[in-house]
């Protein structure tokens, strides 16, 4: 396990470092799905199948799909934005200087961060992850369940309702009209005089 | 699980539920121009969702009391449901108006009811968030529901971006919470708290999930969306804006402050004095240059929120009372000045500024007499709603020996003054420049004269309005 551990993580880290170096675009994009696809991994190693799963299917799934989508729709320069990476060098160092002080503080302090263990983990751990999720969702969390699909209703209304065009004179098909189509209807023949 | 039993106390919601499904279904397949058909549909599911509030019991918790319903989350759902009738009631003319005849906009408007709806009774971390983010999302697109105004998209895109920060600080305060105390039920979270010392970790997550929702109530500092949001959105969307997520968001935080963070009063007691006396002062400095009505009733509306504040950073329960007093009369008095707004038209643009109101009160005085009622009870002058209210907010902070928060309330609300005088003095005192609107929309004109005979005659309900709050919280 250890070393399927230390495998996955050390190409995270390896992919992360690419997603920002390379000069194209679109190896950006996979090798951000390589680092996604590395965390599934990690999750599975920690007994969360299910986040691994959900993992693969929301992010490598529909939003790298997403991004890459975008980046090859959008002529985007990494010049110019390449550019910018002096302008927040100081901000960006400072932001991670923090970061990282603030791990080492949280890996000196263990005993500060006390974060309460879940009692009740023991005892129904003869079902998979996803079989005890699926028992809450529709049962104890039912009304949340419904309520979250009423956003993703909303999500849709105004996605159609921002981006449908009733515009005059776009052609569409209509199909029993064309089938109703005779040749009387349409044909004419004309007598071409000669000349 | 959902027992057939327990249906009848998620009944408003049910029903609004269900008539937005069936107002959506209905708007997508008729094809004729029905808009005014749809517009009756959704007055009425609000009318009988409203009286359906009449028929649930109090004290009741459904869904692993992730759901309660107490006399306080029963009669502001019934005041939201009121005010969002009063508000599709006057915006039927500004939509035709304006292209927003369409029939998602009743459509979304009801789904953000519904959310508000929830987050009013919800007793859950997960709960609110999820109800928070119904109502957000719904408001987002009508917001941006003006397609070729640049400027509606550009509210849009703000009001989206910074309100997706502030419930993502909310959900970041609230899994802080979860990994202290293992639970995001807030029975459970109160119990924590009043047994625990100070935990950083929990004050961390309070302090988070308030900044989340000062966010939502437009308190300052976290206020920069609102001036830009209220002005670029439609009337009719800003008249949604500046009343109803302020009385949703408020009744959260009342919810939250006095259940499961009441152990930890030394924590947040400081952060809502900061963001009251903050508000206040912003609002009231900020609105002093706006020639925009719509900016300076956003201003207005961050000062405002100020002064609810007061009442919650009380800590006691007749300040808390205060405080709804005073969200009462804030929100009928802010409806009636944005359905004034809505009416202002010449030819065919909306009017916004000051300057276009002068004189007003040469060719419409009555109308500019209930306006300068509604100012005059905004600006906290005597014998209007505006006085009493604020009088009772600040009794409540001097009894709670908060006597500073009394006192910057007082000198904010003389500086607010001057920009309530000065439309006043526009509408009465200037030269007249051109006739604002010949025909003026018989229903905003109703609700004008309804909202100003509300703030006139305060002074003969306040008592037994008072005596209801008390009653619905105790």
């Amino acid at each position: 396990m250890n070393v399927f551990f230390f495998l996955f993580s050390s190409i995270i880290i390896l992919s992360s470092i690419a997603v920002i170096s390379s000069r194209n675009p679109v190896h950006s994009v996979l090798f951000l799905i390589l680092a996604f696809v590395n965390a599934a991994g990690i999750f599975v190693l920690a007994g969360a199948e299910f986040l691994a799963m959900i993992l693969l299917i929301v992010y490598v799934g529909a939003v790298a799909v997403l991004f890459l989508f975008v980046v090859m729709m959008l002529n985007i320069s990494l010049e110019e934005i390449k550019q910018q990476v002096k302008k927040y060098f100081v901000s960006g160092i400072l932001v991670g200087g923090i970061l990282l002080a603030e791990l080492i503080f949280s890996f000196t302090n263990l005993d500060i961060i006390t974060v309460r263990s879940d009692e009740t983990h023991e005892a129904a751990n003869k079902l998979s992850n996803t079989h005890e999720i699926g028992k809450v969702m529709y049962t104890d969390y039912f009304f949340i369940f419904q309520i979250s699909g009423c956003i993703l209703l909303v999500a849709m209304i105004g996605a159609i309702a921002l981006t449908l065009r009733k515009r005059e004179g776009v052609l569409r098909q209509n199909i029993s009209n064309q089938l109703d189509r005779r040749k009387e209807n349409t044909l004419e023949i004309v007598k071409i005089r000669k000349n | 699980m959902l027992h057939l039993s327990q249906i009848s106390f998620i009944l408003p919601e049910l029903i609004i539920f269900l008539s937005g499904i069936f107002i959506l279904i209905y708007g997508a397949f008729s094809k004729t121009d029905n808009f005014s058909n749809i517009n009756i549909l959704a007055l009425m599911a609000i009318l009988i969702a409203g009286l359906s509030v009449f028929f649930i019991d109090d004290y009741k918790s459904l869904f692993n009391n992730a759901f309660v319903i107490t006399p306080l989350a029963k009669y502001i759902k019934l005041l939201v449901l009121i005010i969002s009738f009063l508000a599709i009631y006057i915006s039927y003319n500004y939509l035709s108006h304006n292209e927003l005849k369409v029939f998602e906009y009743p459509v979304l408007l009801i789904f953000s009811v519904l959310g508000m709806l929830i987050m009013i009774s919800s007793n859950d971390l997960i709960m609110l968030y999820i109800s928070i983010e119904l109502q957000s999302l719904s408001l987002y697109v009508l917001v941006a529901l003006r397609r070729r105004s640049i400027k509606a998209s550009e509210a849009a895109l703000k009001y989206f971006i910074l309100g997706s920060i502030a419930s993502a600080i909310i959900l970041y305060g609230a899994s802080m919470i979860y990994s202290v105390t293992g639970a995001t039920n807030y029975n459970i979270i109160s119990a924590y708290s009043k047994i625990s010392d100070e935990n950083i970790i929990f004050s961390f997550g309070i302090i988070l999930i308030l900044s989340g929702i000062a966010f939502k109530l437009s308190a300052a500092p976290f206020h920069m969306w609102t001036p830009d949001v209220y002005e670029g959105s439609p009337s009719s969307v800003t008249t949604i804006l500046v009343t109803l997520p302020k009385l949703a968001a408020l009744t959260v935080l009342i919810n939250l402050l006095f259940k499961p963070f009441i152990g930890q009063v030394e924590v947040w007691q400081p952060i809502i004095i900061i963001i009251s006396v903050l508000s206040m002062a912003v609002g009231s400095i900020s609105a002093l240059k706006q020639e925009n009505l719509k900016r300076l009733f956003a201003f207005s509306t961050i000062a405002n929120i100020g002064y609810v504040l007061i009442g919650l950073a009380c800590v006691n329960e007749d300040a808390v009372q205060s405080s709804l007093l005073y969200i009462f009369v804030y929100t009928f008095g802010v409806l009636g000045v944005f359905s004034f707004i809505m009416m202002l038209r010449r030819d065919d643009t909306q009017l916004v500024n000051i300057s276009d109101i002068s004189g007003m009160s040469k060719l419409n005085p009555i109308l500019s007499l209930f306006i300068a009622i509604l100012l005059l009870s905004m600006a906290g002058i005597p014998p209007f709603g505006g006085f009493f209210a604020k009088l009772y907010i600040f009794s409540a902070a001097i009894e709670s020996d908060l006597l500073f928060l009394a006192i910057s309330g007082v000198i904010f609300s003389v500086v607010s003054a001057y920009y309530y005088l000065k439309i006043i003095k526009a509408i009465y005192l200037d030269e007249v420049v051109e006739d604002i609107a010949s025909n003026l929309d018989k229903k905003q004109y109703l609700i004008i004269a309804f909202t100003s005979l509300l703030m006139l005659t305060f002074i003969f309900y306040a008592d037994e309005l008072i005596r209801f709050i008390n009653f619905i919280y105790i």
